[in-house]
């Protein structure tokens, strides 16, 4: 097992290199001075010479690229000009926005994902069958901020059960005192059950929007799976043992069916944490993807240089523990088959 | 290269010259380190023009991998196979696919060897297509007269082979396999995955076949049964290592090698009176070994009721000796041990 | 003998699956019985309905099959219809159930020492996980599996086949039960170990006193392993009789053929086998009259066979009774009778 840890580690400290190396490359790559969009097309060019000096242009590449990934690593992430603040302090200030909508998206996604595909493959329904794998086309040929303005219209605009989009709390409600950052979850600490409600109704229609194709491909995914690991002799054999059939199935079937899924469903969060400009867009969601977005509209280096790094790291992290949690449940990948021939 | 293309009248057709194949595989006991597996581990045996050489054995014993190597669709380690004399090393490309007209392969798995997307008569066709003879009415009419051969109708032709049953299929790859008229058809397990009956039909059909168009056959079965009725000669093989070769008659009434005794006793027969015969047979200790850890003698000492433990046998790799007309087997005490089987008269 | 004195007793059991477009039946009308101790071989080739007859008398048949009708009396007691939580406290337990293929038929996520613990705690949930591990333990032992407490802790894919097939008959037997349905549980395993695995298995029965149903397609091991048989096709048992009498005097027309058309190293002829022509049936779509019938080289060409299913005829032939479903099974009979 610490062999398989270790080459895990090892292999995504070197993924994350890899990202930084491309990142700087492209970075320096691309036309246009960095000093100069800085301060503007009309300063001097002795201005920027000093600026290039200050932000270390003249230096030698890898003593940039040292200076580049030392300055990461340490959390110093540079000053956006444009807005005129620490890089970290914006970039702090959104992340929560993102993170809660991720995550709560996340849940919901699974959560209907595996109820779904539990239900058509449990017993044999063929017609509830179908319906769940119609959903999933449906879920796969919609684009997400489509659905996002689908579901305003209907839950807001018409039936006005819902909110509609004014961020994360909306004018009346003010946030809990920060904890996490996260305001569902701030709320419940500080006992203020309204305002988790109100945090939460917001949430719900993001979150829907945001995980739907995600939700198609899980769906049909773990439906796959469970099918296949239905028919497998081993849980015959376990009903032959004696077990109730859910038992059966919650035990052997269930988690080897899990364990492609625990990969995708992987990538589906690290794809959520980085966050939907067009989700954020129609909600008015206050997180990182409009940030970065508007960032590059702007030619606001330092952000998106630091946006980069960032999702590649977490991008990174996310599959080491997939992969870690891989190797806690599957004994074949921690231990060595027995070579017959 | 005019060599290869050319057939000559000698007897011997095909001949593996102290072959071996070593594969690096990774993982096993040293994680991420590769190791070197040796499949095939310095065999000789010839295969004469015109008869059915069999080669039986267990899982490990390399028969798939030789198969293979025969045809080189694997490149050896060591040695050289010769086909009608030709060195099949010394062949470049264009040699070696004008050498394949001559020689053949059938699949074992019916369902996986056929693209699921062209129609029989396509499947048939693609051979010639590939060696450029004839022109597509030619190619047709020679797809279709092989099918017919096999058994299969012009209609049939047209369907893909998820409309046929495991039997058809399997008419369909050898029809693939014959309409080029190779002379060494090489069939590794083309009955094991087909129903009981339905072996008969198709080792009729191969049987025919044979008489037909005057081929020689290299048979792969695990089926001891299947390969005592259908091959001239056969070759037991063990762990990447020849045993025993012998003629038929010979090996099943007289096999020197205490692993064919194994094997043979080992092989239930359908016979009245089967539970009172049961009780005395001979077994190998343990199972079949693995090919990562041969042992450096004779590699079937470990569970062999003879040899286990003698010394000889332990440190000494027996080689392959002429024991009679035909006869080889390589073992220290060839002999000592004797199968039991059931009387029963030859017909 | 009685009914409750009998192991198992099967009475016109047939199981169909309905895919929505045919009505596939895999098997029709089968009748049986199993004293206690006593092997019965089923032989059929693929199509035959073996597998689904296993599972029928498991009440492991899954929608869209269901069994449409008879009884299976387990030492007198109908189980047949039973709901699927009473079933439970019988399967693994008083019938047990030994399958195929060793590579799947252990779950590979799970150590080997849980799975056989599983089957233990499932009728015994008091019992101590300490005493349960024991009992694994001697259980591996029993099946000649050496350093049986470590192995405990191995996961599958660390045994060799036949050292998983050894487990699963581990599993099968540990709670003593009176019946065991083993199906196919040597095909896929090399021909020595195949024996071995086959001697353990007599011993165990032998040693545990369990009626046996083994299901095969080797009539081989039919030979070295039962004391009865019937013959399978087409979802029907066409003969039913003690062991010898199959390959003394084979009376319906399919064993008959069956057995010519293995290669047998005891028997052997050149030439051509004499092969079965045509195809096996296809279940969903069964002809009238007797399914052999469009292959038989009897019944081929006669009325009767293709318009009349034949009923069970009871024979008496040079080594004991059988019952064959075949409307010339006297004349058959006293064909081969000397």
């Amino acid at each position: 097992m610490s062999r398989v840890v270790l080459t895990r580690v090892l292999g995504s400290i070197g993924a994350v290199f890899g990202a930084t190396v491309l990142a700087f490359v492209i970075m320096r790559v691309l036309p246009g001075n960095p000093a100069r969009l800085i301060l503007g097309p009309l300063s001097t060019q002795h201005a920027v010479n000093a600026l290039n000096h200050q932000i270390g242009l003249d230096r030698p590449f890898y003593v940039q690229y040292w200076r580049y990934i030392s300055d990461f690593f340490q959390g110093k992430w540079g000053y956006s000009y444009s807005d005129g603040e620490q890089v970290r302090t914006l970039i702090g200030e959104r992340a929560p926005a993102t993170i809660e909508l991720a995550l709560c998206s996340f849940a919901i996604t699974m959560f209907a994902a595996v109820s779904l595909a539990l239900l058509s493959t449990y017993r044999h329904r063929p017609l509830t069958d179908r319906i769940v794998r119609g959903a999933s086309y449906l879920g796969f040929g919609t684009p997400p901020f489509f659905l996002a303005l689908l579901l305003l219209i209907v839950f807001f605009t018409t039936f006005h059960v819902l909110p509609g989009p004014e961020g994360r709390l909306g004018v009346q409600a003010s946030a809990p005192p920060e904890v996490t950052g996260l305001f569902t979850v701030d709320a419940l600490l500080a006992g203020q059950l309204d305002t988790f409600w109100e945090a939460f109704k917001h949430l719900i229609l993001p979150s829907l929007a945001l995980g739907i194709s995600s939700f198609s491909f899980l769906v049909r995914l773990l439906r796959a799976n469970l099918l296949e690991v239905s028919r497998e002799p081993f849980i015959t054999v376990a009903r032959g043992k004696g077990l109730r059939r859910w038992t059966a199935f919650r035990r052997h079937a269930l988690p080897n069916a899990f364990l492609p899924t625990l990969t995708a469903g992987g990538l589906v969060l690290g794809e959520f944490l980085a966050g939907s400009v067009l989700i954020e867009r129609v909600f008015n969601w206050p997180g990182i993807g409009s940030l970065v977005f508007d960032a590059i509209v702007k030619q606001d280096y330092a952000i998106v240089q630091t946006f980069i790094l960032l999702s590649a790291v977490m991008f990174v992290l996310v599959n080491l523990i997939v992969d870690l949690l891989y190797a806690v449940i599957d004994p074949r990948v921690r231990i060595p088959t027995v070579a017959t021939a | 290269m005019n060599e290869a293309t050319t057939p000559t009248a000698a007897a011997t057709i095909l001949e593996a010259e102290s072959i071996s194949k070593v594969f690096q595989v990774r993982g096993g006991e040293r994680f991420g380190r590769k190791q070197a597996v040796t499949v095939l581990d310095n065999i000789s045996l010839s295969v004469q023009r015109g008869e059915s050489f069999g080669l039986v054995g267990e899982s490990g014993c390399g028969k798939s991998t030789l198969a293979r190597c025969l045809l080189r669709l694997l490149d050896l380690s060591a040695g050289r196979v010769l086909f009608d004399g030709v060195d099949l090393n010394t062949l470049d490309r264009d040699a070696l696919r004008a050498l394949r007209r001559r020689m053949q392969f059938v699949f074992q798995d019916p369902f996986a060897s056929l693209d699921p997307r062209m129609s029989a008569a396509a499947i048939v066709e693609e051979p010639l297509l590939i060696h450029e003879l004839g022109d597509q009415q030619e190619r047709r009419a020679a797809a279709l007269e092989m099918l017919a051969d096999v058994g299969l109708t012009a209609e049939q032709a047209r369907r893909r082979p998820h409309a046929f049953s495991g039997g058809q299929r399997q008419r369909i790859g050898i029809a693939r396999a014959f309409v080029l008229r190779p002379e060494v058809v090489i069939l590794d397990e083309p009955i094991s995955a087909l129903d009981v009956s339905v072996q008969a039909q198709v080792l009729n059909l191969l049987g025919s076949l044979q008489e037909q168009l005057g081929l020689t056959y290299v048979f792969i079965s695990h089926d001891l049964a299947v390969a005592e009725y259908f091959c001239d000669r056969v070759a037991v093989l063990y762990l990447g290592q020849v045993m025993e070769i012998a003629p038929r008659a010979e090996l099943f009434a007289r096999p020197l090698h205490p692993y064919s005794v194994s094997l043979l006793s080992a092989v239930p027969v359908p016979l009245a009176g089967g539970r009172a015969r049961r009780a005395n047979r001979p077994q190998p200790i343990g199972e079949v070994g693995s090919v990562v850890e041969r042992p450096p003698g004779c590699p079937f000492e470990p569970r062999c009721p003879v040899g286990r433990g003698r010394e000889i046998c332990r440190g000494e790799r027996p080689p392959l000796k002429r024991h009679a007309e035909g006869h080889f087997a390589a073992c220290h005490f060839p002999g000592e041990m004797t199968v039991h089987r059931a009387g029963g008269t030859r017909e | 003998m009685q009914l409750d004195e009998l192991a198992l007793a099967v009475r016109n059991l047939s199981t169909v699956y309905d895919t929505g477009d045919e009505t596939v039946q895999a098997v029709r009308d089968v009748s049986f019985d199993l004293r206690p101790t006593e092997r019965l071989g089923v032989v059929g080739e693929s199509g035959s309905g073996k597998s689904a007859l296993a599972l029928s008398i498991l009440g492991l048949i899954e929608a869209p099959g269901r069994v449409v009708g008879g009884e299976i009396r387990l030492a007198g007691r109908d189980i047949s219809k039973l709901t699927d939580r009473e079933l439970g406290a019988i399967r693994g337990k008083e019938i047990a159930l030994v399958l195929q293929d060793p590579s799947s038929a252990l779950d590979p996520v799970k150590t080997i020492g849980s799975q056989i613990v599983e089957a233990i705690a499932v009728h015994e949930p008091e019992l101590r996980r300490s005493a349960a591990r024991k009992r694994a333990a001697d259980l591996l032992r029993e099946v000649d599996i050496s350093q049986a407490d470590r192995r405990l802790d191995d996961y599958p894919h660390q045994y060799s086949g036949g050292m998983r097939q050894r487990v699963a008959i581990a599993i099968a037997i540990a709670n003593n039960p009176r019946v065991l349905i083993a199906d196919e549980p040597t095909t896929a395993l090399d021909v020595t170990t195949q024996a071995q695995v086959l001697a353990l298995l007599d011993r165990l029965v032998e040693e545990h006193r369990t009626a046996v149903i083994l299901i095969t397609h080797n009539l081989g091991i039919v030979s070295d392993f039962c004391d009865s048989v019937a013959v399978m096709y087409a979802g029907r048992f066409v003969e039913t009789s003690g062991v010898d009498h199959i390959f003394l005097a084979p009376t319906h027309p399919y064993s008959e053929a069956l057995l010519k058309c293995v290669p047998n190293p005891e028997r052997l002829a050149d030439g051509p086998l004499p092969a079965i022509t045509g195809f096996p049936p296809d279940l969903a779509r069964l002809p009238g009259g007797c399914s052999f019938a469009p292959r038989c080289p009897v019944g081929r060409d006669i009325a009767q066979c293709h318009s009349e299913t034949p009923s069970s005829h009871h024979v008496i032939g040079p080594a004991g009774t059988a019952a064959v479903e075949c409307h010339f099974a006297e004349q058959r009979i006293s064909g081969h009778t000397p």
